[in-house]
């Protein structure tokens, strides 16, 4: 159409002088004049298609937001009510009567929304993102409220801008914020935009192939904020869109395709490449957030995660509640679930930072009084031994778990109390005493730890902090408490108990004891003859030795 | 069931004998007539009568007489039964004898008590009146002493309020109440009481037989006779014994003058004693003054010797100077008691507070009774270990401490303190300065502040004070800030090693003892000087200097402890909180080098093998801590080694004492070894001493059997250590024994209340609780007093309302005559 770009250029250079001629007036005026343009050229499209060439100017005012982001803000915004106005009207559609002129506008006008939508979504990073992501997800609106036929293929087809935004959201680098605000401001609140947002990322996932580990993330991130989980069909009332009636658009008032669409979303999700970080978010979040989506067909869930549990690590830890859910919950069998519980038992365990969880976890799981007593011993002796190395945090938890333990398996007391009969094996050898438990068998069943004794909790009874060494004294009295109540015991850390000590304001009636011994020497020695004069104590060497190294 | 009543009568009837059964004709003739004599038929059917009349007799508890084994045993109808009528017509009668005078007597005040003989008796005539007070006025004789109170009201008796004064003595305290004039509210039980104690005086009255006056007299001169020979033998004896002592005088003498020489004037020279000793003894002063001496100087004199005499009690020295072995010895047992507590304060017993352990078991009693119930909400059971959540940490760490029951820690070293003042207040040195240091620790104090430091035992050059008299002499100014003490060592131009030099001077400056704000300033001082410490680590100076300061830190803290603690808990918190170490410069290990040398002098300056304690505990913590996540990460060679073996170092010194366990130290010794970074001969060296340390706990196997293979990968400089710790290892796996923790007696069952009885009876109380059955006693005492008083208060007004209306009835009886005699009077006369 080139009288209306040749009618929309002459406009321009018209409006190019105007600011020409007053480039000493102050900026306010500028901008004011600028916003009275931009709602000039935008009434001008409106009163009809002779001056559709203004969406041009208002695009090339948008592509400037470099310079000119206030002005490019306000065109987008015009921009995005001309679109509305437009696709309310019609005026976007093929019709079948319609002329050939008539089609070629309809799909150059098309051709200027997917400009538009391209440009904004590339605003969804920076600063503007809030704003181009409430404009784009105007035009969506305006899209998907046609008639139901094509507001339906508005939400699902690729060049839709609902799925240009998923797109933008999942590929593009940065887009947090937006990816934030998206999910609480209309797929938490939406029924429909949760339901075609879970089928956007699939197909996005599926066409994606390079930079696909972002894609993930972003998936990932993407997937893992939406909380809100309906439980039944009365739940889905609220549409972004045209409310669906039973006739037209059935499968969006069903639960069942609202969990099939999720589920193949996650799917999606699990088959692509996925890093350690991700893995452990989806694993933080798969009893919350993910099971409830698959109560149907939990075998596709518990693959994922028998596969996440069986990598070892942090990862299995993480993985644990959600097999332990399946497995009490939904009847999931998982052979060897103890050796493999018995296995995560490692150096790392008492140091990580999932411990608190970890021992929740594991309280749960022995915490039946049918399990055999032999394994129960196997996890006490594992635990006391590397409570040997452990923080004062992990081992002010351990102690009373032993005790409950040792209070509901009478027959692991032996392991702190063993008087002599020849039928213990402890006993067998003459002269030197053999411990019975072995340390690398991986199975607690075949551990003999039922045989030996807690040497490791009783040296604790002097540990060097006076709380842990006053817990610990509860294994040698007697056991007259029912038991412990572990969580109070769970979240304690090296901050929390030197907090605690420098909490307490010292009294002037009770100053802190003081050595009553002056040492004559601290750091320095006695020179030896010949010396040069500068002999160090042990910890004067160390302390030399400390300052030279910091 | 019991007998009828009917039944009842015939079987009593047939006891006494009043009917006899039916007999046979035989009996009849042989045996002699049964039936009793008439006059012992009608007692006998008057007893009988009595018995069954149940009007008559009641008994005394309202509890039906099936229970006979329930009460009082003995004979059941006396003990049981009461009469009811008798007793009422006699407490009418005590009423009308006591409480109608009185009531008569009420609205009435003065007035004269006629207590002549038979007055107001109306059973006495006027002739038997006259009779009897001759008699009375006969019996009297004016000379016999003994015989005068006799009789109450007697001429030559002190009396009150018309009564005898001995009379009065009993009742005085009883009637107390009555002199306000109130006596209507209160005396009525009292006054019960006293009419039933008058009865049982009329019941316990003898007849008394009259002795004659000779029996009196010989027994009055037998008695004065007794009395003066006792007197005699008082005498003799008391003699006896002062010649004795007197004997034994002159060895006693050197003893006394030696210990209260200063404190009294001399005594008289020893004389020789005098046996008849009777010769009046007069003092030698006084003897002087009746001899004429001038007045005025005599009390010159006086003054002079009294002032002396003050002056000399308080210079008296309390004790005498003690000989060089004894005070070594001293110093020896005051050393060995500081160490017996150290060790109890190790073992976390509480010192000397029995009172305080008490409460805390009971308290956990109380939280185990809760738990019973399965109230586990209630209590946190971690806090029960002085593990309160994390969130009350921080509340607490704001301000308010929580004043926990449970915190057992705290309690240890409250008490421990508290006998440290206690043992302070012992000892008898106590100097006006309040530190009340031992002897020993005051010459170590004197080291500090009068400069023998840095002579012999250092030989570490630093100046000798001598050489700056002259600056010595200038005083200089306490500094408040640490920025102060820099401006003044920069001031003075002092050189790095001339410091422990100025603390010296500043400290013997502002000597406590000195002036009374010096202690304020010292105390900042000692604050000044922590902030110094890190200073100097963080500038590099020289360790000797350190080390003085540190020492210089030591001997404050022993007045100034809060202060210090405090600066060096601050630090410690600042340490931990992660904000230290940036200034520090400490190369992202969470540590600076003020850091470090503060942990250094909190080793030395405090016992570490306490149990607990306010600065050493967090400071360990804070050790652990590091040493914890250190342990894990990567790249241990090179600075984290080195500060790693400084850290277990501290650990191994600081439970050097205790032999407590440090999880951390072993765990980062065993990375640090594993990884072979730097400083491998230290590990080594720490990892020997933890060795030697732990040798005996019985997890030895466990903690150090994972370094074998890492020391023999090690090689060649490991190799004595492998040795020694092999060798270790052997002797432990020899000593194990399977582990014996629960030779605990067998708990009884609780004893629950109450408690089955055999032969219960309902009457008994069984409380084990003595202080309950005793309160539950009382309080049925106060009821049934009660409840006597009301009854007796109701009788009593019953009686007087009945005395009111009969006295007013008499009166109105009175005055119908008299008007009836009056009206016939007038109608007589009108009729006239």
């Amino acid at each position: 159409m080139p009288g209306l770009a040749v009618n929309g250029a002459v406009r321009k250079r018209k409006r190019d002088d105007v600011p020409a001629t007053k480039r000493k007036a102050p900026k306010a005026t500028t901008g004011e004049s600028t916003q009275n343009k931009i709602l000039q050229l935008e009434e001008q499209i409106l009163q009809g298609r002779e001056h559709y060439n203004n969406i041009v100017e208002l695009q090339t005012l948008v592509a400037k937001f470099e310079t000119k982001p206030r002005a490019a803000t306000l065109a987008a915004v015009s921009l995005c009510r001309v679109f509305c106005r437009l696709t309310a009207g019609e005026s976007l559609v093929k019709s079948n009567s319609a002329s050939d002129a008539d089609t070629q506008i309809v799909s150059w006008l098309k051709a200027r929304l997917r400009d538009y939508v391209d440009g904004l979504t590339a605003w969804l990073g920076g600063e503007q993102g809030s704003t181009a992501l409430t404009l784009l997800m105007r035009v969506v609106k305006a899209e998907v409220s046609q008639t139901s036929k094509r507001g339906e293929q508005a939400w699902k087809t690729e060049s839709g801008t609902f799925y240009k935004v998923v797109k933008a959201l999942l590929e593009n680098e940065d887009v947090e914020g937006a990816r934030q605000e998206f999910v609480e401001a209309f797929v938490e609140e939406h029924d429909d935009v949760r339901f075609y947002t879970f089928s956007a990322v699939k197909h996005v996932l599926k066409n994606s192939t390079d930079g696909q580990a972002e894609t993930t993330g972003s998936a990932v991130d993407l997937l893992s904020r939406i909380e809100g989980v309906p439980e039944s069909e009365d739940q889905l009332e609220d549409w972004y869109g045209e409310p669906p009636s039973p006739t037209s658009n059935k499968q969006l008032l069903s639960l069942n395709a609202h969990r099939k669409a999720a589920q193949e979303a996650w799917l999606a999700v699990f088959r692509s490449p996925l890093t350690k970080d991700h893995r452990k978010r989806i694993l933080t979040i798969a009893t919350t957030q993910i099971l409830p989506w698959f109560t149907t067909r939990l075998e596709l869930l518990a693959d994922f995660l028998t596969d996440s549990f069986d990598s070892g690590g942090s990862t299995s830890l993480l993985a644990l509640s959600s097999i332990f859910h399946l497995m009490t919950h939904q009847n999931l069998e998982y052979p060897e679930f103890y050796t493999k519980l018995y296995s995560l038992l490692d150096d790392e365990v008492l140091h990580s930072k999932h411990r608190s969880r970890f021992f929740r976890l594991l309280d749960t799981f022995l915490n039946s009084s049918h399990l055999p007593a032999a394994m129960v011993a196997s996890f006490i002796k594992r635990l006391s031994r590397l409570s040997l190395q452990a923080p004062p945090g992990a081992i002010v938890w351990v102690i009373p778990w032993v005790y409950n333990m040792l209070k509901q398996h009478p027959a692991c007391t032996f392991m702190l109390h063993r008087p002599y009969h020849p039928g213990h094996r402890i006993y067998a050898s003459e002269n030197e005493l053999e411990d019975p438990f072995d340390m690398a068998c991986l199975d607690p069943n075949t551990s003999g730890a039922i045989d030996s004794s807690l040497w490791e909790l009783e040296t604790l009874q002097s540990h060097y902090h006076p709380n842990v060494a006053t817990l610990a004294k509860i294994l040698s009295e007697q056991f007259t408490k029912r038991e412990y109540v572990l969580e109070d015991f769970l979240d304690h850390s090296y901050a929390t108990l030197i907090g605690q000590d420098l909490g307490k304001e010292l009294k002037s009636t009770r100053p802190p004891e003081v050595e009553y011994v002056i040492p004559k020497r601290i750091l320095t020695a006695e020179v030896e003859e010949g010396g040069d004069g500068k002999a160090l104590s042990r910890v004067g060497r160390l302390l030399e030795g400390a300052l030279g190294a910091l | 069931m019991p007998p009828s009543q009917l039944k009842a009568l015939k079987t009593s009837l047939r006891e006494k004998g009043i009917t006899a059964p039916s007999k046979s004709r035989k009996d009849k003739k042989n045996g002699p007539p049964t039936t009793t004599s008439g006059r012992d038929r009608a007692t006998a059917l008057a007893k009988i009568r009595t018995e069954m009349n149940p009007y008559e007799y009641r008994h005394i508890s309202s509890r039906p007489a099936k229970f006979p084994s329930t009460s009082v045993k003995g004979s059941y109808k006396d003990v049981l039964l009461r009469r009811p009528g008798v007793s009422v017509s006699k407490g009418e009668e005590v009423r009308r004898k006591q409480l109608l005078p009185e009531m008569r007597g009420r609205l009435k005040s003065g007035g004269l008590v006629d207590r002549r003989i038979g007055e107001g008796d109306g059973g006495m005539g006027e002739e038997e009146r006259a009779v009897a007070r001759f008699a009375r006025e006969r019996g009297r004789n004016v000379f016999d002493l003994e015989g005068s109170d006799e009789e109450g009201g007697g001429g030559g008796l002190l009396t009150h309020g018309g009564r005898a004064i001995a009379d009065l003595e009993d009742d005085d305290m009883k009637l107390s109440g009555d002199e306000g004039g109130s006596d209507e509210d209160d005396g009525f039980l009292v006054r019960k009481r006293q009419r039933e104690d008058e009865e049982d005086e009329v019941v316990d009255e003898q007849p008394d037989v009259k002795k004659s006056k000779k029996e009196v007299m010989t027994e009055l001169i037998a008695k004065s006779k007794l009395h003066k020979y006792e007197r005699q033998k008082t005498k003799e004896d008391d003699d006896d014994l002062r010649d004795k002592l007197d004997a034994g005088m002159a060895d006693l003498l050197p003893l006394l003058r030696a210990q209260v020489a200063n404190n009294l004037p001399p005594p008289p020279p020893p004389k020789p004693v005098e046996v008849d000793g009777d010769v009046s003894k007069i003092n030698p002063e006084r003897q002087k003054l009746l001899d004429g001496m001038d007045r005025g100087a005599a009390d010159r004199e006086y003054e002079k010797r009294l002032r002396e005499l003050a002056r000399d009690t308080r210079a008296a020295p309390s004790d005498r100077t003690k000989t060089a072995e004894e005070k070594a010895k001293d110093a020896a047992e005051k050393v060995k008691e500081l160490v017996i507590r150290r060790e109890k304060r190790m073992r976390g017993e509480a010192v000397s507070d029995d009172e305080e352990v008490e409460h805390e078991r009971d308290d956990s009693e109380e939280a185990a009774v809760v738990d019973e119930y399965g109230n586990e909400e209630l209590g946190d059971d971690a806090e029960e270990f002085g593990l309160a959540s994390a969130a009350v940490a921080k509340v607490e760490k704001v301000q308010h401490v929580d004043e926990d029951d449970f915190d057992f820690d705290a309690d240890l070293v409250a008490s421990a303190s508290e006998a440290d003042e206690e043992s302070a207040s012992e000892d008898d040195s106590e100097v006006e300065d309040d530190d009340a240091a031992p002897a020993a620790e005051d010459n170590e104090e004197d080291e500090f502040i009068s400069g023998i430091l840095g002579r012999g035992a250092n030989a570490v050059p630093i100046a000798d004070p001598s050489t700056k008299t002259a600056n010595t002499s200038e005083s200089l100014a306490c500094p408040r800030t640490h920025a102060d003490f820099l401006a003044l060592i920069k001031d003075n131009a002092v050189e790095e090693l001339e410091l422990p030099t100025l603390i010296q001077r500043l400290r013997s400056q502002y000597l406590p003892s000195l002036a009374a704000e010096n202690k304020a300033k010292m105390e900042n001082f000692s604050r000044v000087l922590v902030e110094h410490l890190v200073y100097m680590a963080e500038h590099d100076q020289e360790m000797a200097v350190m080390e003085q300061v540190i020492r210089h830190l030591h001997s404050l803290s022993r007045t100034y402890a809060v202060a210090i603690a405090e600066a060096l808990r601050a630090r410690l918190g600042a340490w931990v909180e992660g904000s230290s170490s940036s200034e520090g410069g400490g190369g992202g290990l969470g540590v600076g080098k003020g850091d470090l040398v503060v942990l250094v002098a909190i080793g030395e300056i405090y016992p570490t093998s306490d149990h607990f304690h306010q600065v050493v505990t967090p400071a360990f913590t804070g050790v652990g801590r590091w040493l914890g996540l250190n342990a894990g990460v990567k790249g241990m060679g090179g600075e984290k080694g080195r500060v790693g073996a400084l850290m277990v170092g501290l650990c191994v010194k600081w439970v050097g004492g205790s032999g407590r366990f440090v999880p951390e130290a072993v765990r980062f010794t065993l990375a640090a070894l594993g990884s072979r970074g730097g400083a491998i001969g230290e590990h080594l060296e720490n990892l020997k001493g933890m060795a030697d340390l732990w040798k005996e706990k019985s997890a030895f196997l466990e903690i150090f059997s994972p370094f074998v293979p890492i020391l023999r990968q090690l090689g060649k400089p490991a190799r004595p250590t492998l040795q020694h710790l092999t060798a270790l290892l052997d002797a432990s796996r020899q000593a194990r024994k399977p582990l014996m923790l629960h030779h605990h007696r067998p708990q009884a069952l609780r004893l629950s209340n109450p408690k089955f009885e055999e032969g219960f009876n309902p009457d008994r109380h069984y409380d084990p609780d003595r202080e309950r059955s005793e309160a539950g006693k009382l309080k049925k005492e106060f009821k049934r007093e009660k409840k006597g008083a009301v009854r007796e208060l109701r009788k009593d007004a019953n009686f007087v309302a009945r005395e009111q209306l009969r006295s007013k009835r008499v009166e109105d009886e009175e005055h119908k005559r008299r008007e009836r005699r009056l009206v016939a009077e007038i109608q007589s006369e009108s009729r006239n």
